[in-house]
């Protein structure tokens, strides 16, 4: 019990401090650029809890959790067929590597122009520039199923629809998981970004539009929440993942010991 | 030296034919059933690409995104190495931090973008500083797990024979942890091309990123299509620089060698 308390403390006693040190200068710094972490906090209060948080939190959510969806349906089954069909596998790989390598963000300006600055524009974008992790992904994973586990399931005479499901989905899941990971952060980038570019509705517009306009408390609190929400849909995903893949991290964990 | 076999000669001419393709129904499409939306044709795209290469204004603005990536990448690659191995060779280090760390990392760079843009304007030192906050945390994590990953007999054996500090971290924690160092070297770089062009599309700063935003309100659509397509060639052109790196300076390594041999 004292041990467990003992490395609950070594772990925790930096951040504590590094909180406690930052009120506590903030507090009589008196820089321009850093209000004291009281007023942040409280400003935090005030607008997200919950004056702002239908008009701009809710829809900046619902974006990414659509894109995301999205993406990760479509890249998943996307990246399945190419893995089964050599010729299309050949045809798009070199245009998905480039289109890949370009940032999301600097799809940003095209979509844009060509559908405004509304939500749809806000949900394609994010949904076009997370597909290609997971369609990777997916790819690389079902093309390196196990061949012994293909003649099985071929030997049982699996339906198409059972092979997809029951042996080539299960036995890529973990790639497509890490290609999925990969998908989520470029949604929440892309998210941030297609607000911060002309839109005045959404966190990432709010957070902006205070630091053009010299709204330092609002700015911080907008940044705030950006980061607890960057940590906490990383989190939530992580939890999804070992929830559906506690088959494999067990498997490793036994092979390991 | 790698000969050309019959299966590679039938990829490649199935991608360049899939290229072809893509460029004539773009062609297609934007002369005719999109004729009036903001797009521009596959002559009108490869013309401003050709007058790009003559133009020193363009020179001039990849070199700027080029530098601030570089800068950046490399005081994340310093500062992040340093951190690491002193965070994995102590445990106290290791545990005191990672909390910290693992709250920090997922937290993308565009995140603290406002607040830089604040106190150090749209600048290049703007764009290195996002650059180096984005690729510090993997670094850190990478080493400090690579030096963790110290098989524990050499550790004991380099005990015995009394070795250095010095001599411990060449011969015994460098040759362990390096993998994972490249490692994270290859994410932080070719995320920093990224978050350099971020820093020029949002924040400003100069470079191709705030080339492409101007292209954007003066409606030039040609430059808007050739900038993207810069920055597609020069992503794919970082990343095979970098697997190239990464396979010549661990050729020793076994997930490198496994790799050659497949």
């Amino acid at each position: 019990m004292t041990r467990r308390l003992t490395l609950v403390a070594l772990e925790l006693w930096l951040p504590v401090v590094a909180v406690l040190a930052w009120w506590l200068w903030s507090a009589t710094a008196a820089e321009a650029f850093f209000p004291p972490l009281r007023e942040i906090l409280e400003r935090f209060r005030e607008m997200w809890l919950f004056d702002k948080f239908v008009s701009d939190v809710v829809p900046s959510l619902r974006n990414m959790a659509i894109g995301f969806g999205l993406a990760s349906i479509l890249g998943i089954a996307i990246g399945m067929v190419l893995a089964r069909v050599r010729l299309l596998r050949e045809a798009f790989e070199p245009l998905m590597h480039f289109v890949r390598a370009t940032p999301g963000v600097a799809l940003v300006p095209i979509f844009i122009l060509i559908l405004g600055f509304g939500s749809s524009m806000k949900i394609s974008i994010i949904a076009t520039a997370a597909i290609f992790p997971t369609i990777i992904a997916t790819m690389d994973g079902v093309r390196s199923a196990d061949p012994v586990l293909l003649d099985i399931s071929r030997a049982y005479q699996l339906s198409r629809r059972q092979r997809v499901t029951k042996v080539l989905l299960p036995s890529a899941g973990p790639q497509i998981f890490a290609g999925l990971q990969v998908s989520l952060q470029v949604a929440f980038v892309v998210m941030i970004a297609s607000e911060m570019l002309g839109s005045t509705q959404g966190i990432g517009a709010l957070t902006l539009l205070a630091q053009q306009s010299f709204a330092v408390t609002d700015m911080w609190s907008g940044i705030v929440l950006l980061g607890l929400l960057g940590y906490l849909v990383n989190l939530l995903f992580l939890l999804v993942r070992s929830r559906v893949l506690h088959w494999y991290d067990g498997a490793r964990k036994a092979a390991k010991e | 030296m790698p000969t050309l076999r019959p299966g590679t000669v039938r990829r490649y001419a199935v991608g360049a034919a899939s290229i072809g393709v893509t460029a004539l129904l773009w062609q297609w499409a934007v002369t005719g059933p999109l004729a009036d939306k903001p797009f521009a044709t596959v002559p009108e795209i490869l013309g401003r690409l050709r007058d790009f290469a003559g133009d020193p204004l363009f020179w001039s603005s990849l070199g700027e995104t080029f530098r601030v990536a570089t800068i950046g990448l490399v005081i994340s690659v310093v500062l992040g190495v340093a951190a690491g191995l002193m965070v994995g060779q102590s445990d106290l280090a290791y545990r005191s931090t990672r909390v910290l760390v693992e709250f920090l990392k997922p937290i993308p760079p565009i995140v603290i973008l406002p607040l830089l843009v604040l106190v150090l304007g749209p600048t290049g030192d703007m764009g290195i500083f996002l650059v180096a906050f984005g690729g510090v945390f993997p670094l850190i994590t990478q080493t400090a797990h690579g030096v963790h990953d110290v098989d524990p007999v050499a550790a004991e054996t380099a005990r015995s024979f009394r070795l250095t500090r010095w001599q411990r971290i060449r011969t015994l924690v460098a040759p362990t942890a390096l993998p994972f160092v490249a490692t994270g070297v290859r994410i932080s770089a070719s995320a920093a091309l990224v978050i350099a062009l971020v820093s020029e599309i949002i924040g400003g700063a100069p470079g191709l990123g705030k080339d492409l935003v101007l292209a954007q309100t003066t409606g030039d659509y040609p430059a808007i299509y050739a900038l993207v397509a810069t920055f597609g060639v020069l992503g794919v052109l970082v990343n095979a620089v970098l697997a190239a790196i990464e396979r010549r300076a661990l050729f020793w390594h076994p997930s490198v060698r496994s790799e050659v041999t497949a």
